[in-house]
């Protein structure tokens, strides 16, 4: 079973994406802040990483760019999620090293569809 | 009435003299004894002084030679009174004269009388001289003073200014400038000679704020006058008999406004002329202070805009943030349960679910919607334009809208010209407005109806010649590409057809509603064709349908490079980035004009440009120098090696980001946007990586 690793500062948001993963048939792993996130995403070894962009302690940014520039973990796919507009994270992001971008009010299916199509 | 004094030890000579002088009314005094002498000696009491060279007693020699060396005296006519067997030649270079004895009457007044008329002639003269020399002086320093006036906008410089003036050309001993900012900043600047004493200081306190208090309306607390003092000496002391001396008195007035009085002290009394360098010098300060004092406000409501300017950002990106999250969990878990997921829900709970769905949709749409409009309002939406077939945006916004268009029995019909010259667009912005209009034809055009989207040419005339601009555009570019939709829905009123482009000015309040969205649409669509330079308009009628039409210039390469260049120094101007451009200059040619611009828009506040590589060296005493007050260094790519090496070893110098960049050959028009795009994420710190250069 494919892991997925879910970082957001909001628990409701956790929780749906965590819920629509797993009758997806998806196992997750859920972390609070970006220190907790970047500790699970060395540790854990997911799959897959569903990041938001604002949190406290470590930005989702900080967090994608540490992975992406490190050989071990840079082939792990991250979808962002931002509430900003696409615009300016798609400049940041190309930076970031993220692989997609979902911005907030996102559709499930939508981060559904994007997932199935890093996991299969 | 003349006087004249004569030096003898002989007291038949000085009786003489004094019969033959006072009958012809001079009052005169005979010198013989040693005190005497000293007494007339550096006094200026007498107008002529006759030198008896018959005298044994006294060393007439001495005498005139230190009458004529000392200053107060030096102008007393000095007439020796000889013998005619005694004539001592050696004195006579001292004399203005001499007198023979026997002493014929005529010829004796007659040379008293010339040599009176020859010292008054020349006292005349010397004064005019020395009025002169002053009212030169004067002018000098209202002139040096002026000069300072104008290139200064700061008020209390301005104000010292006038004094320093003041005190140079009247040679003060006391000035004092009471300047009223504000109720609550009330300043008196002590100008003295000497250190003035506690009394002084609080008499001075007390004798401006009356006068101030006799002239101006506004009452500033006594309490509160912040006390400037500055004395020339250190030593010695003025007190209250400062209040004797002659005074000059002056409000500084600016229009209706007062701003302060001025009074200065002297020991001396001040003459009409220095009146008139008075209140010249005061005059010559009001214009300066009138720019000064706008100056301070324009600043001051620069300010306040700015600050309002934050809040307003600040309370954008919290909307974003805090708005976009909960809708997001309430949208995806009414997408959870409508999608069967949770298990199965029967048609009713389905249709209100259904509901509250919509809703948040429209809920998100808004919020996105409002959030672009207050993004273009202040400046602050990101473009990315490059050079595009118009025709894949509509191809792209048909295809997501046809299924809903299906939905809903609607065709959508489309009449590309497949020969159109490529256009300057954002396309995602573009396929925003496309959306934009095609979703409103959809969602005002009733059942089974049709929407045709066309796209073609047209030219700067016909723009022109389009009665729904009433203020007609310059600059127009010869070509345009236009795309029309049209529906056959319900159709606009002629006079709401401009009010459909103003936000929140929604027609048809009812209509909208029913059918959903933001209002928004229009206007943002609006603002964004304006910033491709484009138009937007419309032709409708009452129940037949409505025709929207957008139109796009069609740049050649240097509009392009023109109009991005124009847009990335308005974003650079808005982010305040401090740049400094270093460049080897032959590589730079192309770009020259680039630079000069990006130079005369005042973005890049310092500059080095090196014609070799001889010349780096420099660059190094540049860097260092501006490391301060610049945000970014921009490195031409032939210069990196040096500065990579600054970088390396001189860490102490780095608290500015540095990038390099071959941006700065713009051979093409992308390139410097690019710069500019890299540039506003240093500024942002979003980068922890200096070197883009890739």
């Amino acid at each position: 079973m494919k892991k997925i690793l879910i970082v957001d500062d909001e628990a409701d948001i956790i929780e749906i994406l965590q819920f629509v993963l797993e009758t997806n048939g998806y196992k997750c792993i859920t972390a609070l802040d970006g220190e907790e996130g970047l500790k699970l995403a060395r540790e854990a070894q997911p799959d897959l990483i569903i990041l938001d962009v604002m949190m406290p302690k470590i930005n989702g940014y900080k967090i994608s760019r540490l992975l992406k520039y490190d050989n071990k973990y840079k082939n792990i796919p991250i979808i962002m999620i931002t509430a900003r507009s696409q615009e300016e994270d798609r400049i940041i992001g190309e930076e970031t090293g993220a692989d997609e971008y979902i911005t907030k009010p996102f559709q499930v299916e939508y981060v559904l569809e994007k997932v199935k199509s890093y996991l299969g | 009435m003349a006087k004249i004094a004569a030096i003898s030890d002989n007291y038949e000579t000085t009786d003489e003299i004094e019969k033959l002088l006072v009958s012809h009314s001079f009052e005169f005094e005979a010198v013989t004894k040693e005190k005497k002498l000293e007494e007339i000696i550096g006094s200026d009491e007498a107008d002529i002084i006759l030198y008896d060279c018959n005298s044994i007693n006294i060393d007439i020699t001495s005498i005139i030679r230190k009458m004529k060396l000392t200053l107060q005296t030096k102008d007393i006519r000095s007439i020796l009174l000889l013998s005619q067997n005694n004539i001592n030649y050696s004195l006579l270079k001292y004399a203005n004269g001499f007198i023979t004895r026997p002493f014929d009457e005529n010829l004796f007044i007659s040379v008293i009388n010339s040599n009176l008329q020859m010292r008054n002639n020349l006292f005349a003269l010397s004064k005019n001289n020395n009025d002169l020399a002053k009212s030169l002086y004067q002018l000098n320093v209202l002139y040096n003073t002026s000069t300072q006036l104008a290139g200064s906008l700061d008020k209390a410089k301005l104000i010292d200014i006038m004094t320093e003036g003041l005190e140079q050309s009247l040679s003060l001993s006391l000035c004092y400038a009471l300047i009223l900012n504000d109720v609550n900043d009330v300043k008196l600047i002590i100008k003295s000679l000497f250190p003035i004493s506690q009394r002084l200081e609080n008499a001075i306190k007390l004798r401006a704020f009356l006068n101030y208090k006799n002239l101006f309306s506004v009452n500033p607390n006594i309490e509160d006058i912040n006390i400037v003092k500055f004395s020339k000496d250190q030593f010695g002391e003025y007190d209250l008999n400062v209040f004797s001396y002659d005074n000059l008195f002056a409000p500084i007035n600016i229009k209706n406004r007062f701003l302060g009085v001025i009074e200065v002290f002297r020991e001396n009394d001040f003459a009409q002329d220095d009146t008139k360098c008075f209140t010249t010098l005061v005059k010559q300060v009001s214009l300066p202070l009138e720019s000064a004092i706008l100056y301070e406000e324009i600043k001051d409501t620069n300010n306040k805009l700015e600050k309002l300017e934050r809040l307003k950002s600040e309370f954008i990106s919290i909307v974003s943030h805090e708005l976009k999250t909960p809708l997001t969990s309430i949208n995806s878990s009414l997408d959870i349960i409508l999608k069967g997921m949770t298990g199965d829900i029967n048609d009713t709970t389905a249709k209100f679910l259904n509901l509250a769905k919509g809703n948040t949709d429209r809920l998100s749409a808004i919020i996105l919607d409002l959030l672009d409009l207050s993004k273009i309002e202040a400046g602050k939406m990101e473009f990315r334009f490059e050079k595009t077939n118009i025709n894949i945006p509509v191809e792209m916004v048909k295809n997501t809208l046809e299924n809903w268009a299906k939905e809903r029995n609607i065709t959508i019909k489309t009449d590309l010209n497949r020969d159109l010259d490529s256009v300057y667009i954002d396309t995602q912005r573009m396929e925003q407005i496309l959306n934009n209009l095609i979703s409103n034809a959809i969602k005002f055009t009733a059942e089974n109806g049709t929407i045709e989207v066309c796209s073609s040419k047209i030219t700067a005339e016909d723009i022109r010649k389009n009665e729904f601009f009433t203020d007609h555009a310059e600059n127009l570019s010869k070509e345009y590409v236009q795309i029309s939709v049209k529906d056959n829905g319900i159709g606009i009123a002629k006079e709401n057809w401009h009010k459909v482009f103003e936000q929140f000015k929604q027609i048809e309040n009812s209509l909208s509603r029913k059918v959903g969205g933001s209002g928004l649409g229009l206007p943002i669509a609006k603002r964004l064709i304006e910033a491709h330079k484009g138009f937007i308009w419309l032709e409708s009628e009452i129940n037949k349908g409505s025709t929207f039409y957008i139109a796009i210039p069609v740049m050649n390469d240097k509009e392009i490079f023109e109009l991005s260049l124009e847009q990335d120094i308005q974003k650079a101007k808005q982010d305040r980035i401090n740049i400094a451009l270093f460049s080897l200059s032959e590589k730079v040619t192309e770009g020259q004009s680039l630079i000069d611009k990006i130079l005369s828009e005042e973005i890049i506040r310092k500059t080095a440009v090196f014609k070799d590589y001889s010349l780096i060296k420099d660059g190094r005493r540049y860097y260092y120098s501006y490391a301060a007050d610049i945000d970014s260094f921009v490195f031409d790519f032939e210069v990196r090696r040096l500065f990579t090496y600054i970088k390396s070893n001189e860490k102490d110098y780095l608290n500015c980001d540095i990038m390099y960049s071959s941006a700065l050959y713009p051979q093409d028009g992308n390139r410097i946007e690019d710069l500019i795009i890299k540039l506003n994420q240093f500024s942002k710190g979003d980068i922890d990586e200096k070197d883009t250069d890739s």
